[in-house]
Formats: C-alpha cells, sequence, structure tokens
C-alpha cells in the first residue's frame, strides 16, 4: 500500500511572509518568471492580470506555493537585469586565493559571519546593507539589499478640487515594495565576476554602491589585483561588432549589432537600426560601408558603444538586448533575465575581448 | 510566404493582399500600380523597393506627405510591407517596445508617460526581406587560347561598381592550344590551379577577408574548376571552399555532379551563363576528356542556375567592344543583370533572375571512343608529322639557298664584331681619361 502524506500546512507567519512578498517583490519580477514559478508548481496562472493575483494569493492561502519555493525562485530571478555590469578576468593569482576556506577564514576576521549564507528573501533593510556571503559551486557571491520603495502613477485616482477661486488637480500614485539588489558574484570555474549595480548611472547612489562592493571585496581578496582584470569593454564592443557582420560562409550571427559607435581620434563613424529588433547590416547599403571596416583596419578604431541582441541560441532561449558603454567599461542589460541568462551573455561578452 | 501572383486585368483589384512582405514585388506589379497612382513618388518606391530598402516612411518620398502616406498605405493593402508603430518615450525620446508601452512609467528615465503628454508613436512601413549575400573577394579564371583580356575588364568592373573593396584575384596559366587534350599537362595546370588557390585563400584571411571567395571561370578555366573540385571531394582535410560560381563558355559535362560538391560545401551555389551561339563548346567533348557542352545547353537538374544568353558567342558575354540595344558593353550588361544579382541574392530569390532555362532533355554522351579519350592518340602525332614534313619541305628549299645565306651571316657576324669592337673602344678610351 502506498503511504500517503498530508501536505504540510504554511503557518500564518510564513502566509503574511509570502502575501507581503506577493503585493511587490514577486510581481516586481515581470510576468514571464511569475508564470514560470506558477507552471512549475502547477498552479493555474490565468487568462488576465486578476486572474493571475487572484490565483497567487490563492496558492499562497492554500499552502501550494510555500516560502522555500519563491526563495528558490526568487534567487534565480530577483536582482538579475535591468541593471549595470562591471565584467572582470579572473587572474590565476586571485582564483588561487579564492577557496572556500580562505574566504570563510576572511569572513570570520572580518567579522561578517552574521551574513555567511545569510536569509535574503524577507531582508527589507532600509539602508543598503550586506545581506549574505556565500561559497557554493566555486561561485563567491556578495549581496546587499535595500527597500526601495517606488511610486506608480495612478491616473484613474487623480481628482482636482476647486478652491477659492483656484484650480487644484491631485496626482495620485501607488506606493509599490521593490527591493534593489546589488550583488558581486564570481565564477572560477569560468575566470570571471560581474559586479552589478540597480542604481541609475546618474546620481551618488551609484558610485557609492560601486564603493561599499569594493569597500567588501577588499577585506575578501586583493581589488587592486580584481580591478587590473576589469574587463575592456571598448574592445568587447568593437570586437563583437565586427564578429556580428555576416560573412558569406557563415549561418546567420548569434548576435545583431543594433548600434555601434567606433571612434578613431577625433571623430567617429555611428551604425545604427531604426528598429529596436534589427542590426544595422540588414540594410544591404549600411552593410557595405560597414564591411569597408575589415579586421585589418580595427586597430584604428576603438568601440565606444554599442546595443547589441543576443539571439536565441544555447542557453538563450529568447532575443536579449545589451547595451556596452566603453569609456565606461561598463554592461546594461536591460530586460529582466533570470541568473542563467545574464550569465549565458556575460560569458559571451567575455570570449570578445 | 504568399505566393505573389499576377492579376487577371492591371486595373482590377486583384493584387490586394497578394503580395508578400518576404519578397520583392515583381516588375508587373509595378506596371499595374503605375496605372493607378502614377508620379515621382511611385518611381522613388520602386527604386527604394529595388534597392531592397526593409522599411519606409512617407517622408523618404519626396513631395506631399499625404500622398507618400497613401502610397505607402496603398502598398501595405496589396501585402508587399506592413505598418508598424514605432513607440517613444515623450521625455527621454527612448524607442519603447510593447511590454514597455503597457506601463505608465518609462523605464529608461523614470518618467511618468502622462506627465509629459503621453507615448508619442510614428507609423513605418517595413518588411521581412532575407538579408543580403555578402561578396568578400573573387577569382577569376580564364580559358584555353588566351590569355584572358576579359579578365582585367571584369576586374575594372567589379572593382569600381563596389562601394567597398572587393578583391579580383585574377589566376593566368599562359596560353594552351594542345595541352588541353593532353592528360599530364591538364593534370598539371589543374595542381597549380589548386596550389594558387590555397595560397590565395591564406593571404586572403591574413588581410581579414574572412569569406569564401566567389569564382567566375571561363571556357577551359571551367574544366580546371571543376576538375579541382572533384578532387577536392576526395580530400579529409584542408578542403577549399569556394563560395557562389559563375560559368561561362563551360565544357563541363552537363551531367557534372554538382549535387555532391554542393552537399560537401565546396560550392555554395552555381550560376550558368550559356550562349546559344557557342561555336567552340560542342567541340570539347570530342576532344577533351570528361568534358560536355554545358556551356551551349546548360547542365542537367536542378542543381544549377541556367542562363540563356540567346544568339551569344564562346566569350561574347565578356566583350568589351560589343553593345546592347541600351548601349551597355555585353560584359557591364552580364554583370548588371546577371552576375552581381546572383552573388548578392538571397538564394530563395534566384527564380527572379531573367533568362533563366533549364535544358529540355537530359544530355547523352557520346561512346567511350569518341569522348576525347582517343582524340590525342591520333591529333598529336597528326599534328606532330604535318610540322615535321613543314620543316623537312622548308628545309629543302632553304638549302638551294645555302650560298646566299652564309653571305648573310657573315656580314651580319662582321657587323656585330665591329659594334662591339667599338664599344669596348670608347669605354677603354673613357677609363683612360679619367
Amino acid at each position: 500500500m502506498t503511504p500517503t502524506f498530508a501536505r504540510p500546512q504554511a503557518t500564518p507567519a510564513e502566509i503574511a511572509d509570502l502575501k507581503r512578498l506577493a503585493a511587490g517583490i514577486i510581481r516586481a519580477q515581470g510576468n514571464r518568471f511569475v508564470k514560470d514559478l506558477l507552471r512549475s508548481k502547477n498552479i493555474r496562472i490565468g487568462a488576465n492580470k486578476d486572474e493571475f493575483e487572484a490565483n497567487l494569493t490563492k496558492a499562497i492561502e492554500s499552502g501550494d506555493l510555500k516560502l522555500d519555493d519563491v526563495r528558490t525562485w526568487l534567487t534565480s530571478v530577483e536582482g538579475w537585469g535591468n541593471q549595470h555590469v562591471y565584467l572582470y578576468t579572473l587572474s590565476s593569482t586571485v582564483r588561487k586565493e579564492l577557496t572556500e576556506p580562505k574566504i570563510r577564514k576572511r569572513v570570520a576576521d572580518a567579522g561578517l559571519d552574521g551574513v555567511w549564507n545569510g536569509e535574503t528573501a524577507l531582508a527589507f533593510p532600509d539602508e543598503p546593507t550586506l545581506t549574505s556571503i556565500s561559497f557554493t559551486g566555486s561561485v563567491l557571491r556578495l549581496v546587499w539589499q535595500e527597500a526601495s520603495p517606488s511610486w506608480t502613477p495612478v491616473p484613474e485616482k487623480n481628482y482636482q478640487e476647486q478652491e477659492g477661486l483656484d484650480l487644484y488637480e491631485y496626482r495620485a500614485f501607488r506606493q509599490v515594495e521593490r527591493r534593489a539588489i546589488t550583488r558581486f558574484e564570481a565564477h572560477l570555474k569560468e575566470g570571471i565576476a560581474g559586479l552589478f549595480i540597480p542604481d541609475p548611472i546618474q546620481g551618488a547612489e551609484h558610485q557609492t554602491a560601486i564603493s561599499e562592493a569594493n569597500r567588501v571585496i577588499s577585506l575578501l581578496m586583493d581589488v587592486k589585483a580584481l580591478e587590473r582584470g576589469l574587463m575592456n569593454i571598448a574592445l568587447v564592443s568593437k570586437n563583437l561588432d565586427q564578429q556580428s557582420v555576416p560573412r558569406n560562409n557563415t549561418s546567420s550571427p548569434e548576435v545583431k549589432a543594433q548600434r555601434s559607435r567606433l571612434a578613431s581620434g577625433g571623430a567617429y563613424v555611428e551604425f545604427a537600426a531604426n528598429s529596436r529588433d534589427k542590426a544595422y547590416w540588414e540594410e544591404p547599403a549600411i552593410q557595405d560601408v560597414r564591411k569597408s571596416v575589415r579586421d585589418q583596419q580595427l586597430p584604428a578604431f576603438q568601440g565606444v558603444e554599442g546595443v547589441f541582441i543576443f539571439q536565441q541560441s544555447e542557453g538563450l532561449d529568447r532575443p536579449l538586448r545589451v547595451q556596452l558603454y566603453g569609456k565606461e567599461n561598463r554592461i546594461r542589460l536591460w530586460a529582466l533575465m533570470d541568473a542563467s541568462e545574464v550569465w549565458t551573455i556575460l560569458s559571451k561578452l567575455s570570449a570578445h575581448q | 510566404m504568399k505566393p505573389a501572383t499576377s492579376p487577371s486585368s492591371p486595373d482590377s483589384p486583384a493584387w490586394i493582399g497578394r503580395g508578400s512582405t518576404a519578397i520583392l514585388p515583381p516588375p508587373e506589379y509595378w506596371a499595374h500600380l503605375a496605372q493607378v497612382v502614377s508620379g515621382p513618388q511611385l518611381d522613388q518606391l520602386e527604386e527604394q523597393s529595388k534597392q531592397r530598402l526593409t522599411e519606409f516612411t512617407p517622408s523618404d518620398l519626396h513631395g506631399p506627405l499625404a500622398t507618400a502616406l497613401d502610397l505607402l498605405k496603398r502598398f501595405a493593402s496589396d501585402g508587399w510591407v506592413e505598418p508598424e508603430q514605432r513607440h517613444r518615450c515623450p521625455h527621454c525620446a527612448k524607442d519603447l517596445d510593447g511590454e514597455e508601452i503597457r506601463v505608465l512609467v518609462c523605464p529608461y528615465c523614470g518618467e511618468s508617460y502622462s506627465e509629459h503628454g503621453g507615448i508619442t508613436a510614428e507609423t513605418v512601413f517595413v518588411r521581412h526581406l532575407a538579408p543580403n549575400r555578402s561578396v568578400d573577394w573573387v577569382v577569376a579564371i580564364h580559358g584555353m587560347n588566351t590569355s584572358g583580356a576579359w579578365q582585367e575588364a571584369f576586374s575594372w568592373l567589379f572593382s569600381t561598381t563596389w562601394g567597398r573593396s572587393v578583391p579580383v584575384a585574377v589566376y593566368k596559366y599562359g596560353i594552351v592550344i594542345a595541352g588541353v587534350v593532353m592528360a599530364w599537362r591538364r593534370g598539371r595546370l589543374q595542381r597549380e590551379l589548386r596550389s594558387k588557390l590555397a595560397a590565395l585563400r591564406d593571404q586572403a584571411r591574413a588581410r581579414g577577408f574572412e569569406g569564401s571567395p566567389d569564382v567566375i571561370a571561363h571556357s577551359f578555366g571551367t574544366w580546371l574548376f571543376g576538375h579541382l573540385l572533384e578532387d577536392e571531394l576526395a580530400r579529409e582535410s584542408d578542403r577549399l571552399q569556394f563560395g557562389r560560381i559563375i560559368l561561362a563558355g563551360c565544357v563541363l559535362r552537363p551531367d557534372f555532379d554538382w549535387k555532391s560538391v554542393r552537399d560537401a560545401g565546396l560550392v555554395q551555389d552555381v550560376l550558368n551563363h550559356y550562349g546559344t551561339s557557342d561555336q567552340i563548346v560542342p567541340l570539347a567533348h570530342a576532344t577533351i576528356w570528361d568534358s560536355g557542352p554545358s556551356g551551349r545547353r546548360g547542365f542537367d537538374g536542378d542543381q544549377v542556375v541556367n542562363i540563356r544568353a540567346e544568339g551569344l558567342g564562346h566569350s561574347d558575354l565578356f566583350s568589351i567592344d560589343k553593345y546592347t540595344a541600351d548601349s551597355v558593353t555585353y560584359l557591364a550588361n552580364s554583370y548588371q543583370k546577371y552576375w552581381r544579382p546572383f552573388l548578392t541574392l538571397p538564394r530563395e530569390e534566384f527564380l527572379d533572375l531573367p533568362d533563366r532555362m533549364n535544358p529540355g532533355t537530359p544530355w547523352r554522351q557520346l561512346p567511350w571512343a569518341l569522348r576525347g579519350t582517343m582524340f590525342p592518340f591520333f591529333v598529336l602525332p597528326l599534328v606532330v608529322a604535318i610540322v615535321t614534313l613543314f620543316v623537312a619541305c622548308l628545309g629543302s628549299y632553304l638549302w638551294e639557298l645555302r650560298g646566299l645565306i652564309a653571305i648573310i651571316a657573315m656580314v651580319s657576324f662582321l657587323g656585330v664584331t665591329l659594334l662591339v669592337g667599338s664599344i669596348a673602344v670608347v669605354a677603354l678610351w673613357r677609363r683612360l681619361r679619367t
């Protein structure tokens, strides 16, 4: 006789936590990923947004969706994509220093034991705070979190009021609970590391986040050695653009260059498609012009900036846009992605140094 | 892809919805449209379409925007393009995609769309043509009994009509006449061709030309190239690979196994441009081993794009002295009308190439002894015998004149001796003075 097990009931506290997550964090991940979560738990998705939210709530209350499920899922989707990335090549010296016992000891020496393998799903600190350091499967992970409530306009709740002779308009915004995640990950096997900053490049928060990350990283490894491996994104942009121009003996390129700017001295030339989904070289005359810059001429140019669309290929089941900023050695990921998609793209980029 | 079909009558609405965004409209469509909407905007649209642009906007067609928009809407309703809305953030002007316009705040600048007057939209008309094929570099191989003067003309034409550098490697193997019937000579020429092509490939790669070379070959050059490909098939490594091949005055067998060559990736596509008045090609099968009249009738099967040149002879396609009715040289006409489109069009659009015609019946080879196998054994002794007889006859006449010849030789010898002696005296005099 097959034994049957009663489904463990979620505690009221767990349900409350999940509802809080559902209200902001889960929805913030984008429908695509939330659908994946519900589908993986065999929870009905629904045909429209209302049904979608109702089913999510119902699944939480019935215990079909548990905190552990959400925790695992958030690890792979929260804080991935829609962010700025600084990519590093890890030298053999740095890699030798990054072993679990050494990291563990440095964490202890720095008094950061409290965040070793720290819980991140339910952390909502008001200020950017280091909430977790972990080392699993040859990947060193550092996570900073910050509750960053944002306001979304609700025009249907706007109203006007007459006061005396003056007319006033009141515009409504709804607070949405979001969480900004800054992270640093070093993938030792692949020999690359990335610093992921969600804060916009404009404003002081971005630099503050970098400084804070560097401060913590310097407690764990030689940060100067790490910085020496900062990837030359200008070179990556230039090489990726050059490789993406089709040849007559290769199949469709894996990457489409939607925009690319090449500079030489005090001048530059920019190739760009009007459409967001096309490569500039899809117009024959533009391709002819671009092909006049051959590999031999390439050293005379610097890649200043480029927007590239990684096509569906191994590791990617949809096209994804990436913007490269050569002068700042910065990568801008626009879409919300999951961890696997982000690392697939970064690995492909690092191959074009 | 929807099939593009001709309307039954030019002014009927039969074109509505019958076009396709994946192919170019055929000439009859433009003729039909000219009867309905004439004017410079239509001419511009036709020109832009032929240039394979994939996006059209009313402002690209000079003249009133309203009529330009009507024309593009008509073009769209006939199915050749489709309207697409482009959205931009009213604040930062960034392009927005489908998901981004559904939210209320711009993901790029963080501003509310409604605060800045709402998302701005523009209609463009797009189509989805297969991209043009890229031409990287080209090899030109000439035929027998010629030094290949056409190669220079072709190379000049090619390099002056392309917007970028497309190098043409001109391969010359000298004037060969009797050698084409001799197996050892053909084999040597073939080995030299392979060696040269391999060297060119390596040099091209080193200079950043990483695509496959396209090849244009004429007459005996087609035989050399075709047999080189057969040898490459047998190679296990370091095979030479080529792009698209243009053959003119071709002397390969019409049943040449292009399928195996293409399946092995040695060539991408083949165009055989044959002249119906070629007087040389029909002789090939009987004189050169493993050859045939494909340059007069086309290749059998469906592996090759056969283009018929009515009334043209063996080298007419390369002529820069003969002109078409449009005052274009035959070479320029061949290049502009057939060869360049063949090199650049996506494969799916080869059907649009003009004057395509395959042979009506399969080619039948001659009996073994008549296929150029025995020919050299008879013709070479014949030639040697004739030459020997000629020398012998000439010799007997010359013997009678030996006295006069001896006097001429003596006077000439004295003259040469005098000149050399004078030069030596002058040189000695100059040396003594200095």
